[in-house]
């Protein structure tokens, strides 16, 4: 994360003021109150972050903040960021979107920016659906949810376990939080930044659209991951009891980060010398 | 919590939380054509901008501690006026709204009002109490709001949700 | 120019050593004065497949492939039926070859080529440690005037890291070999003088190489690679080579990555460049097309092979036009240029890093194999040329930035992170001037025009095309056969004009016109099926009533003398 302290600015001065798409009761509201509550907090200078995000509900979620942002293409937000942070390494990168995007479409690059383990925050709004698209089944739906017109009996397969994912393809920094709760949401998004690797946030964030039993999921959230493990072997070993709403870090360590090749400087000329006869 | 200024630090983000959520609510409200369910939200924001304004002012040279966002001692686990956020809807008619407006500064009244029981500091005390009158006059109008209102029944949901990406 | 232009071949199995001895004749050759151009034919096996050295060399720059062999030295006939079309071979050719490795194929043998054996593995058993491929080397030397001293230098370069005893018993081969050459009839040797010594240095580069060269002197200094043959050489010349700039290449896990990853690193204000082929390009589309939304430069280089699909990987083709033009979806103005030679991929690329920098759109760079892969002599280039340099916003406090403002020539002046005052969300998503999503149609109108507008102001009238010569039939071609159709309007007593076209889009209206004025026929040459390089010319350019298409997909190269053919027959229709 960047070390430069902004003046004090008020979460509301992160804030863009473009109004958001997504509907009464989205949790994605209180996500992007947790983002900007978070970069408040740490006093980042407002032009020296980014957040990047890809496509769906929650993606738009860029354009709604005050720092510079890109809203991408589908799938491709992780992407951008680790090239926006491998070239100016000094900025504080965030990137966020949802399921479809970051499991679905976007599933290669997860794998790939968890090992490469850049210092970026990577926040997945987990809704279990498409809302843009009007409710399909994502990679995180139940096998037999049966509600999208697509999929009548359900996707028929079992979701994808994000965190376990993550842990396993080398991300140094995983947790998982509740749109509801966003004192703890702030926190965690706040340490993630902090971290120097690649965080991985997986937020469930109820759709009420598609997915309006999500309301309910306030009460089935618990706080199981109380202190994080540091080492990834105990971490897998709490997964096994998971049943997909246990709250907290999960994991953390620091870890070697992707690094391109130095070498001594040389001049145009030195390089064009290695044609010359 | 033992002192004013702890005590308006809270008071400051509660009502700015409220102010911020009242008028997003209100924002989103009105994407989905309810122009009368935003006006209320936005009068609610108002009436949050009120107290918030009304918390500088006793703020105003105190010392006032920097928390950061994960260290408010809340009853639940967000801003009280906030908590129920989560339960905005498109359909929602007038008396869904205040239902709902009413749930937010009852939390609020119940965060004031705990702090003025549980401290034995006296100017402590006469200001939580004083928050905690102005939110019950806040529910008590709200209340007599939710009489007045009709209720009309379901939204009926001529336009279901548009595919947009 | 024939008396001093010499085509060579060496063909060879997998560990018959032909490139690593094509790679020492070409740098020793350069040394003595001699230009030269080293192509390179292979099989689709990762090692022991047929390969052919294809060379030719000349007292002027050579960048074009010749109408035929006059030299063939056959190591072996491995598969030599895979890629005799290849290897044009005339009556008056000379073909040596080892006994040892059988009979002369029925393939060459119809060409009525002269055959003449020469005992390659038999000579290098009577030296213990000596191999075929020194004696072949130290043979075919001498067509070039060389002796093995004149191969020295370059053994040692190729074989130093290999130890002193094998350095000794290669110079011994290559003596061998000249001990051969000496003994056969002179008439076997095309006429050939040397060169006069060098006076400067000269190059020896691959178009790949030169690409990479351009990119660094563009001021690039950001790569993201997906390995694809044939450009991948580019890739690795870069990875070294920018970090000693202060850049950075980082490999990716895919295409959809590559591209996305220069978007990024370009919103961040850093120049960024990639390097694919067909099959990557087709991966890339969206990006590409999100970088003209969202008005982010980078430069895309794709080095043609065959296709659809795998197609073929090691061989050329220019059949990617269409996609490069056409390829992504909605209206999305962007930049496409095409190298003409192999010195040209570097200021070609240096060109399209600088104009894609400066319209804040994505440059596609269509190199193909036949110049990617294959290595000339050639004078060193001049310093110097464009470097990128982006348009940057000065944000003034109390003044709301508009990242997408409607400027008189399109290009609004850019905010990167780190400025204060600055911040916007870069959008694929239409939008309005403040970068906000609109779907309002006056919005998508003039973003639209915008996005065009940036494209027409463009400055490419230095560069838009190689043009040579004034006669009434124009030759078009573009890529690597460029020069060939600049030896063929050479041939054809001013009966032609070449036009190179190098920048592809923008269109060049004017400069096209005034280019064709007096032109009273066409002639369009290029290497696809489905002769997408005519109908592009043919669809939105005023060209004369005749206008013919001389195409055939790859890998056969078209030759000089075809297209000579072609403009003798135009000639004739009169």
């Amino acid at each position: 994360m960047n070390q430069v302290l902004a003046p004090e600015l008020d979460f509301t001065d992160y804030k863009s003021d473009v109004t958001p798409v997504w509907c009464p009761g989205c949790g994605d509201y209180a996500v992007l109150s947790a983002i900007l509550k978070a970069l408040a907090a740490l006093r980042l200078p407002r032009e020296d972050v980014a957040l990047i995000s890809g496509i769906g509900c929650s993606s738009r979620i860029a354009a709604y903040t005050s720092v510079y942002g890109f809203h991408g293409i589908h799938g491709r937000a992780l992407p951008i960021a680790q090239g926006l942070k491998l070239a100016r390494p000094e900025l504080t990168v965030l990137c966020a979107g949802g399921d479809g995007d970051g499991f679905s479409i976007g599933g290669n690059h997860f794998l790939h920016a968890c090992r490469r383990n850049l210092d970026l925050t990577y926040i997945v709004m987990d809704n279990a659906v498409y809302g843009m698209t009007k409710g399909q089944a994502s990679p995180t739906s139940a096998a037999d949810w049966s509600e999208s017109k697509l999929t009548p009996e359900g996707p028929g397969v079992a979701p994808l376990q994000p965190l376990d994912l993550a842990l396993t393809a080398g991300a140094s920094h995983v947790a998982r939080c509740f749109s509801g709760k966003v004192q703890a949401l702030t926190q965690t998004i706040a340490e993630a930044i902090r971290h120097p690797g690649f965080s991985f946030i997986q937020v469930i964030s109820p759709c009420v659209t598609y997915r309006p039993e999500m309301r309910e999921y306030k009460t089935l959230v618990h706080e199981s991951f109380t202190e994080p493990c540091t080492d990834r072997r105990e971490a897998r070993r709490r997964l096994i009891d998971d049943d997909g709403f246990s709250l907290g870090t999960l994991f953390k360590s620091v870890e070697p980060s992707y690094k391109p090749l130095r070498h001594e400087p040389e001049s145009l000329d030195a390089l064009e010398r290695q044609f010359s006869l | 919590m033992n002192s004013l200024e702890l005590f308006l630090a809270h008071a400051l983000r509660l009502e700015e939380d409220s102010a911020v959520q009242y008028d997003e609510m209100a924002d989103a409200l009105s994407v989905h054509r309810k122009s009368e369910v935003a006006r209320l939200f936005r009068k609610m924001a108002h009436y949050s901008r009120l107290h918030l304004a009304e918390a500088e002012r006793r703020a105003a040279g105190l010392d006032i501690p920097r928390l950061q966002p994960w260290e408010y001692q809340w009853p639940g686990d967000d801003s009280p006026e906030n908590a129920p956020a989560g339960e905005a809807d498109y359909t929602m008619n007038d008396r869904d709204a205040l239902r709902l407006a009413l749930k937010g500064e009852m939390g609020a009244y119940a965060f004031y009002s705990g702090v003025a029981a549980a401290t034995a500091d006296a100017e402590l005390k006469a200001a939580a109490l004083e928050f905690a009158d102005e939110e019950r006059e806040h529910v008590a109008l709200l209340e007599d709001w939710l009489t007045r209102t009709p209720d009309t029944g379901p939204v009926l949901d001529l336009d279901p949700p548009a595919a947009i990406a | 120019m024939s008396h001093h232009v010499l085509s060579l071949a060496m063909t060879g199995s997998g560990g018959a050593g032909v490139m690593t001895v094509g790679q020492i004749l070409v740098d020793a050759a350069a040394r003595a004065g001699w230009y030269g151009l080293f192509r390179r034919s292979l099989g689709p096996q990762i090692r022991g497949g047929e390969s052919a050295a294809l060379l030719r060399f000349g007292h002027r720059p050579i960048l074009s492939h010749g109408d035929s062999f006059d030299l063939l030295l056959a190591y072996d006939w491995g598969n030599i039926t895979r890629f005799a079309a290849e290897l044009p071979l005339r009556p008056d050719s000379v073909v040596l070859y080892d006994p040892d490795a059988g009979d002369v194929p029925e393939v060459i043998e119809r060409t009525d080529a002269r055959c003449v054996p020469v005992p390659l593995a038999q000579t290098a058993k009577t030296a213990p440690g000596t191999r075929a491929n020194m004696v072949g080397l130290g043979l075919i030397a001498r067509a070039l005037g060389l002796v093995p001293d004149d191969l020295k230098g370059e053994l040692e370069a190729a074989l130093g890291d290999k130890g002193a005893e094998i350095l000794e018993h290669s110079l011994q081969g290559l003596r061998l070999g000249a001990e051969i050459a000496a003994g056969l009839p002179t008439n076997v040797w095309p006429a050939a003088d040397r060169p006069a010594p060098l006076a400067v240095p000269r190059w020896s580069i691959t178009g790949n190489e030169a690409a990479g060269m351009g990119a660094v002197r563009g001021g690039v200094r950001f790569v993201a690679a997906y390995p694809i043959t044939p450009s991948t050489e580019i890739l690795e010349w870069l990875a070294p080579n920018l970090a000693k700039v202060g850049g950075q290449l980082v490999q990716v896990e895919d295409e959809l990555a590559s591209i996305n990853m220069l978007v990024g690193a370009s919103f961040g204000g850093v120049p960024s460049l990639t390097a694919t082929s067909g099959p990557g390009l087709s991966l890339m589309l969206e990006g590409l097309g999100m970088a003209v939304a969202a008005e982010v430069p980078l430069t895309l280089i794709d080095v043609q092979r065959g296709g659809p699909s795998t197609g073929i990987p090691t061989k050329s083709e220019q059949s990617d036009f269409n996609i490069a033009v056409y390829g992504m979806h909605g209206d999305a103005p962007h930049i496409v240029c095409a190298p003409t030679s192999i010195p040209d991929c570097l200021s070609t690329v240096q060109w399209a890093v600088s104009a894609a920098e400066a319209v804040q759109c994505p440059a596609i760079v269509l190199s193909d194999q036949n110049m990617g892969q294959s290595r000339a002599i050639v004078d060193p280039p001049q310093p110097g040329g464009p470097v990128a340099a982006r348009r940057l916003a000065r944000l003034e406090a109390g003044t709301a930035y508009k990242r997408y403002a409607l400027t008189n020539d399109g290009v609004s002046p850019m905010a990167v992170p780190g400025m204060a005052g600055g911040e916007y969300t870069a959008d694929g998503l239409a939008h309005n001037e403040r970068g906000t999503p609109s779907t309002q149609a006056a919005d998508h109108q003039s973003q639209l025009d915008k996005r065009l507008r940036k494209l027409e102001t463009l400055e490419c009238e230095e560069i838009w095309a190689e043009t040579e010569g004034d006669g009434a039939i124009a030759v078009i071609a573009w890529g690597s056969l460029t020069e060939a159709a600049r030896e063929a309007v050479a041939r054809a007593n001013g009966a032609a004009r070449l036009i190179g076209l190098r920048v592809i889009l923008p269109l060049q209206p004017e400069a096209m016109a005034e280019a064709l004025t007096g032109v009273s026929k066409v002639l369009v040459v290029e290497q696809s099926h489905g002769a997408q390089f005519f109908h592009f010319l043919k669809g939105h350019y005023a060209l004369p009533a005749t206008v013919e298409s001389l195409h055939r997909p790859g890998p056969l190269p078209i030759r000089p003398v075809e297209i000579l053919a072609a403009i003798n027959s135009l000639k004739g229709d009169a």
